[in-house]
């Protein structure tokens, strides 16, 4: 179990931009192998052991032990989220198996139910098969005797009302369907009809009892063609009942299936649990502190987010913040930069032999090489210089080149001057070395006069030849920044010339757009036949340029 | 091989040979004895990456192996190197043998016997300090100091090293040291730049942050002759320093030399004068003394 979490925590450090190799992993648990005294549920071992195996800068030491904690925090909050469901899942169960349960109660009840009715059809259906409704003959008979039957009147109102209903109806056979009565009915009525025959009998009035006689034959078949009425009525009924049960278990149906999409939803969120855990990516990136993926893209250099919006700003836009951002951003991948710059700044050569030393040194013993000679490796100790406008127009470009420039000093082991200018040349080396990267920008700007006065290239490149030539040497990489607007003034290309002749490279920044290169008071293109042009009008493009030149 | 340096053992032992470790250094020093793993060792200057080598082979009894690298440095300087002139000396010493030997031999003859002789075998081999670690004979501390400060190509010559324990020579074969005499390594860096993925991998990694002002004191209690008001209030000092933002922030041997050079000095001498012990540049010691750090000590 313990185990486990830690293999997770270990992809968890690597989605967080650790490299951890499965060879690191097996020497950390082959350390505490062979540290009996030491257990896995210490957690102070067991980030010191990981501090030790895992991590391979200082930034890493310093996050791990936060990221172990959010760690902790997410896969409790996990092992919490899977019994919950799994919790759940159970009860779901159980209600699907209540549901069961009541669907079977109901639908025994439903059958019971059922079969009482089938068997009082069956039983009726037997008993009036063979009798059929009231026949034309009895029909004819109604009518035919119509007035005499008129004659006949019962002591209850009901009654009557079935005569009349049935002599009504002489016409169109309908009788008894639409009459509210039934077999017990029609057998007190049978009663009646006795006892008034019987009266008249008594009273030796015979006129009737012809008729009531055939009368008494016509109820006792209504009375069985009522029974039949009564069957189809059972019909009805096993028909609504089955109707009835129907619907309840389609409600029930609807229930289940409801639980069992339920059930479904949880079983597949149970199951990608399941499977993030087993590949290990058990708690989410949302929280990363520097992505190595981004780097190991085939970028060099760790871009947070809101970096890029201002890596293509143009310099002008950029504000305050920004540019604190861009340093922050500087200063964290310094290394990557001064990795990446040594490649280029230091020599390459190999270790060679000196043939020529090495045959001369072969004649003083006689012939035989004893003493080989390599050839000396040249030294290699490049100066920056770098000279900035630091006028209104380019003001914005100098600081961040500025910035740069300080994070990097320590890269030139022959040192690192650095020049203003509005119309002037002011040396601001010293302020550079003195003071914190943050005030260094704003105490050069303020050292130089900018108000009312305009770039002037010439007295620059005058000063800087005839007074600081020396500064300047072989290993020398001149770096000017400005844009090449010279308002009119003397070019000072003569000193240029002689600056590039002796330095051992020189380039030219322009903040100026390239289309616009020479037009206007730009004299660009003069200065870019002895100093390399690039146009710089961006971080992005500035990096880009510190990386490869 | 010496083992059963259990990580408290470590701990009480370092602190006998005058090293104040903190538990992540215990750890990762017996990681290299018990582990067999070279600990990459990085921290600013003068926390004291060196001086774990220097203890730990204290410690251990064993003799310690130290490899500075710089710039320019190559790979025959630290793996091995074949004795030239010997080489050399050996033919010439042995052609007269060799051409009574060959007189009246056909070519495929001569060749026959011309290869008995092994130019390249271990007589000429010259031992450079990691292959004399492998040998064999005799387990060392192996420290390999300022790794960064080389280039590139010197880290990849190293991993064979690190990883087996072993060298390939393509005269000779692979040397491979014995299991019981492999040597514990130690790396260090200042992180003056970026080193390789590969190296960092095969290493155990132990960062040691700055020394806190309690850490100090023990340090500095250490020395023989120090009193305890005296390490105290170097160590005081120390820190208040340290949060200067000086160009050198001095280290803790630099601290060590002080306090034994402010006990030489008469009793009523100024302290400020002191300082030469401790700051190298001009700029910080004014800054030093205008801070006032050293009222700690009057």
């Amino acid at each position: 179990m313990i185990i486990d979490s830690l293999l997770h925590f270990t992809t968890f450090l690597q989605d967080n931009g650790y490299s951890i190799s499965e060879n690191k992993i097996q020497q950390f648990f082959s350390f505490f192998a062979n540290q009996k005294e030491l257990s896995y549920t210490s957690e102070s071992d067991v980030l010191c052991v990981m501090e030790m195996m895992f991590c391979s800068t200082p930034k890493e030491v310093d996050s791990l032990r936060t990221l172990f904690h959010i760690f902790i925090k997410k896969y409790k909050e996990l092992v919490k989220e899977k019994e919950d469901f799994k919790s759940q899942t159970e009860k779901i169960k159980q209600k699907e198996t209540e549901l069961d349960q009541k669907l079977q109660k109901i639908s025994d009840k439903n059958d019971a139910k059922l079969q009482k009715l089938k068997e009082n059809k069956e039983r009726l259906k037997s008993s009036v098969q063979n009798i059929s409704a009231l026949s034309n003959k009895d029909w004819n008979f109604l009518k035919k005797n119509k007035d005499m039957l008129k004659k006949i009147s019962f002591q209850e109102d009901s009654m009557n009302q079935l005569m009349k209903e049935l002599l009504n109806h002489t016409e169109d056979h309908l009788a008894a369907v639409s009459i509210n009565c039934d077999t017990n009915f029609i057998e007190d009525m049978k009663k009646a009809l006795t006892k008034e025959a019987e009266k008249r009998v008594m009273n030796g009035d015979f006129s009737l009892l012809q008729q009531m006689n055939a009368l008494m034959g016509i109820l006792k078949r209504l009375s069985k063609n009522l029974e039949k009425i009564s069957v189809n009525k059972i019909e009805q009924d096993i028909e609504s009942q089955n109707n009835w049960f129907w619907r309840q278990k389609e409600t029930i149906e609807k229930q289940k299936n409801a639980q069992k999409n339920e059930m479904q939803r949880i079983q597949d969120e149970l199951s990608r649990i399941m499977k993030e855990e087993q590949q290990g990516r058990v708690v989410c990136k949302d929280y990363s502190v520097f992505h190595r993926r981004e780097f190991t893209n085939g970028k060099n250099a760790v871009y947070s987010d809101n970096v890029l919006d201002y890596m293509t700003k143009e310099f002008e836009n950029l504000t305050k913040s920004d540019q604190i951002e861009i340093e922050r951003y500087l200063r964290k991948n310094l290394t990557k930069f001064r990795t990446k710059m040594n490649r280029r700044i230091q020599s390459t050569s190999r270790h060679e032999i000196d043939i020529q030393t090495t045959i001369q040194n072969a004649c003083k013993t006689g012939g035989l090489p004893m003493q080989i000679c390599y050839k000396e490796k040249k030294k290699n100790r490049p100066n920056l210089v770098m000279i900035l406008d630091v006028s209104g127009s380019c003001k914005a470009a100098s600081s961040m080149m500025l910035t740069f420039m300080y994070t990097l000093q320590e890269l030139f082991p022959g040192g690192c001057h650095a020049y203003a200018f509005v119309n002037s040349l002011y040396d601001i080396s010293d302020i550079m070395k003195a003071s914190k990267i943050e005030d260094a920008i704003d105490n050069v700007l303020n050292a130089i006069p900018r108000r009312g006065v305009y770039s002037n290239y010439y007295a620059p490149l005058e000063t800087l030849w005839k007074e600081k030539h020396n500064v300047i040497t072989s290993d020398s990489i001149v770096f000017f920044m400005g844009d090449a607007r010279n308002n009119e003034n003397k070019s000072g290309i003569e000193f240029l010339k002689n600056i590039a002749r002796r330095a051992e490279s020189c380039f030219w920044l322009n903040t100026d757009r390239l289309e616009k290169w020479g037009t206007g008071d730009s004299i660009a293109y003069l200065y870019s036949e002895y100093a390399k042009m690039y146009e710089v009008r961006n971080i992005a493009e500035l990096a880009g340029f510190i990386e490869n030149f | 091989m010496i083992k059963n340096y259990s990580t408290d053992k470590i701990y009480k032992e370092l602190q006998k040979v005058g090293y104040f470790p903190t538990k992540q250094i215990s750890f990762a020093v017996s990681a290299a004895i018990n582990n067999g793993m070279p600990v990459l060792v990085e921290g600013e200057p003068g926390a004291g990456k060196t001086f774990l080598a220097k203890s730990t082979a204290a410690m251990l009894g064993l003799p310690l192996l130290r490899v500075q690298f710089y710039e320019g440095l190559t790979a025959d300087k630290i793996l091995y190197d074949y004795d030239y002139q010997k080489q050399l000396l050996t033919i010439e010493s042995i052609k007269t043998a060799l051409e009574n030997n060959l007189l009246g031999k056909s070519i495929n003859e001569a060749i026959e016997l011309a290869k008995d002789i092994d130019f390249y075998g271990k007589d000429f081999l010259i031992r450079r300090p990691i292959l004399e670690a492998l040998s064999g004979e005799q387990q060392y501390v192996l420290l390999l100091d300022e790794v960064d400060k080389s280039s590139e190509e010197i880290e990849y010559t190293l991993l064979e090293t690190l990883d087996e324990f072993s060298i390939t020579i393509p005269q000779l074969g692979t040397i491979t040291c014995p299991k019981d005499k492999r040597p514990i390594v130690f790396l260090t860096s200042n992180n003056y730049r970026e080193l390789s993925d590969a190296l960092k991998r095969r290493c155990a990694y132990l960062y040691i942050p700055k020394k806190t002002e309690s850490e100090m004191f023990e340090i500095l209690k250490q020395e023989a002759s120090a009193s305890e008001t005296l390490a105290k209030g170097i160590a005081a000092c120390m820190n208040k320093i340290n949060h200067l933002n000086l160009k050198q922030n001095p280290s803790i041997a630099e601290a060590k030399n002080w306090m034994s050079y402010i006990l030489s000095m008469e009793e009523d001498a100024d302290i400020d004068l002191s300082l030469c012990m401790l700051v190298k540049n001009e700029d910080d010691r004014d800054k030093i003394i205008i801070s006032g750090a050293l009222d700690e000590l009057r």
